[in-house]
């Protein structure tokens, strides 16, 4: 299937689930509109625009001229994306468990190690900067900014 | 007059005058460095403004904006690398005019008609906004409606990618704030029933995860992460005449008042944004030259045309936001976001209601120009190791800035999360070839859309009043217009396309 024309079809499938939804807002006497109302609107557009998106994808002509040219360019690397995704997400579910200090300086760390030339010479550097920047952003927001940042089990 | 000459002095005094150079520095760094944009920069800044007074923050933010227009002028001579999109014109001729032996000239040039473009613009943005908020004290509910139409339908008209994916991007983000209580009677609804989604999603931590978020995985993508040699050398000589340098600018006004023209006028429609006007202002530049062959080649005429258009813009999309309460593009998004955290809002009464902040904005503005010049002449000293500074270790630090950003609005953890969400999302977007503009202004504009709908509707059950009343029906005739003209473009743009790839097609079969 397209990629287009798959997202489209996930965007009338999510409009559908969420008409429904609309349609469970209790509607208050003595307003000429609903809660409901302004949502409903919306998704209707939205499904109009995605049947409008699944159409053009459909009779779009692939250019061959343009996948060449596509094809030209430095292969993306998702290998850095997919460890930058799932080490920031670690790290957001770790914030409230072990504490802003301890996870940041092991967010900074393994993800620059993730993402960098993974150089085992560079690791005291690498540890010496997500220190710096840990214990940095926790006396400048805490103690001057007075943001208190997420406290866990550590710190 | 006199009411923004007292405010100059009043931002004179120590607290404000520190957070303003501040500001402009952090820009001017952050501007500097490929990778890291003026929106990330402002993003940054935003934690650090929360606690501060509202006029003191918005000057920190002006600072940043001014200071990041101008910044991403360092990379782009010295490196060949634009420091932010607003910066890619810049590159075309301050890079080769730096690699000809005058880096000096090339970036000098830069900072001056940055400084200039920028503070002609001020006096628009002062006239301009005051104005437009006088007109808009006329506007009903249905002025309203009809005007966020207008502007959602040109920041989708205008994106780059497909049309309907720009109004897909716009419409799903009017969604975003249908989620939550509606904001007349307060009644939840599309939670299911989920206590996350009770109040909403807050619009910063969309924000900040949709450009930040997004732009550091696509940033990530990219193998190596260092940059490129200069082939300047160590020892390049930045000492310039500045008289010179001023002169020369001035030598070439038809230049310097366009490009000026138009950086203000993109500034003014919502959403377009610096990367625009400095490539259209250095196209206008060529198309009007006596000699176009140069351009490319290290002539100083690129350089004053992309500089003084990206910092008009900043004066431009000030005017938009002040008058309307409309961002302008993602920054102005970012201190709107920040006015209404301080319970300030912008619109028309804005400047009548508020008009010491709105004319210290003014006064910010003119004032953060000269401070830029004599705060991006010392940045160079250092600029070239800064500037180099390599992505994986700049984006963890990134992110966790932006974390702390979204987590600080209102210290709790589902900020965070809404930032992951967002951030994700952003950057599906971004791979899936949807802009990401419209959604943001969705996110800004849903309530408003909502509130002035059901009031209108609530006023006058008449709702032929939306096309009859003259300001509404104009409003709502130029976004079929815009959006009719946008199809048109797309459709011949797209012809032309089709007959190149016929002849290419041609070719090779022949």
């Amino acid at each position: 299937m397209r990629r287009d024309t798959a997202i489209g079809i996930g965007l009338l499938v999510l409009c559908a689930v969420l008409y429904w939804q609309a349609g469970l807002v209790p509607v208050p006497p003595f307003i000429p509109i609903g809660p409901s109302f302004y949502p409903r609107v919306m998704l209707i557009f939205l499904a109009g625009l995605a049947v409008w998106l699944i159409v053009e994808d459909l009779f779009k002509k692939r250019s061959p001229a343009g996948e060449a040219k596509k094809a030209k360019g430095p292969a993306p690397n998702y290998r850095r994306v997919l460890w930058g995704f799932s080490i920031f997400l670690g790290y957001v579910a770790c914030l409230d468990l072990i504490g802003f200090v301890t996870s940041t300086f092991l967010f900074i760390l393994g993800l620059s190690w993730a993402v960098g030339p993974r150089n085992a010479r560079e690791v005291p550097k690498l540890a010496a900067v997500a220190a710096g920047t840990a214990l940095a952003c926790y006396l400048l927001f805490e103690k001057y900014l007075y943001v208190f940042l997420p406290r866990g089990l550590l710190f | 007059m006199d009411l923004l000459w007292n405010t100059l002095l009043a931002i004179i005094e120590p607290k404000m005058f520190l957070s303003l150079c501040a500001g402009t520095l952090a820009g001017i760094v952050g501007g500097a460095i490929p990778g890291i944009t003026i929106t990330m920069t402002i993003i940054l800044t935003l934690p650090f403004t929360f606690g501060m007074p509202p006029l003191q923050g918005l000057a920190t933010m002006i600072g940043v904006y001014v200071g990041g227009s101008a910044g991403g002028l360092i990379s782009a001579c010295l490196l060949g690398i634009p420091g932010t999109p607003s910066a890619i014109a810049t590159t075309f001729d301050g890079f080769p005019m730096a690699r000809k032996g005058q880096p000096g000239r090339s970036v000098w040039l830069g900072i001056w008609a940055s400084c200039i473009g920028g503070a002609l613009a001020g006096f628009p943005l002062v006239i301009g906004a005051v104005q437009l908020a006088r007109l808009a004290l006329d506007f009903g509910p249905w002025e309203y409606f009809s005007l966020f139409i207008l502007t959602l339908s040109i920041v989708a008209s205008l994106s780059e990618q497909s049309l309907v994916k720009g109004l897909i991007s716009s419409v799903f983000g009017l969604l975003v704030t249908a989620i939550g209580t509606d904001p007349l009677m307060a009644i939840p609804r599309l939670t299911f029933g989920w206590e996350f989604l009770r109040t909403g999603f807050p619009f910063l931590p969309i924000l900040i995860g949709v450009f930040g978020l997004s732009q550091i995985m696509s940033d990530l993508e990219k193998s190596g992460g260092t940059t490129e040699e200069t082939g300047l050398g160590k020892g390049a000589n930045m000492k310039v005449s500045h008289r010179a340098i001023i002169r020369e600018i001035f030598a070439q006004p038809v230049n310097l008042i366009r490009s000026t023209l138009v950086g203000l006028w993109i500034g003014i429609l919502p959403a377009v944004g610096g990367s625009a006007a400095n490539i259209l202002a250095y196209d206008q530049a060529k198309k009007g030259s006596k000699y176009p062959e140069k351009f490319g080649t290290g002539i100083p005429d690129g350089i004053i045309a992309s500089e003084s258009s990206n910092n008009a813009n900043v004066g431009g999309s000030l005017i938009t936001m002040m008058a309307f309460g409309i961002p302008g593009d993602a920054v102005t998004a970012v201190m709107l976001g920040a006015l209404i955290i301080h319970g300030i809002q912008p619109g028309p009464l804005f400047v009548t209601t508020n008009a010491p902040i709105a004319y210290g904005m003014f006064a910010v503005y003119f004032l953060a120009h000269p401070i830029m010049v004599i705060l991006e002449g010392w940045f160079l000293r250092f600029a070239l190791p800064v500037v180099k500074l390599p992505l994986y270790i700049l984006s963890p630090v990134v992110l966790v800035l932006c974390v702390i950003g979204s987590y600080a609005l209102n210290n709790i953890i589902e900020n965070v999360w809404t930032f992951f969400i967002f951030g994700t999302l952003g950057y599906l977007m971004v791979k899936t070839g949807f802009p990401l503009a419209p959604i943001i202004l969705g996110v800004i504009l849903g309530d408003q859309i909502e509130t002035n709908y059901i009031r209108a509707v609530m006023t006058d059950s008449d709702w032929t009043l939306f096309f009859t009343r003259p300001w509404s029906g104009a409003m709502l005739v130029l976004s079929v217009v815009s959006f009719v003209y946008s199809l048109w473009q797309r459709r011949r743009a797209a012809k032309r396309a089709g007959a190149k790839v016929e002849e290419v097609e041609g070719e090779v079969e022949f």
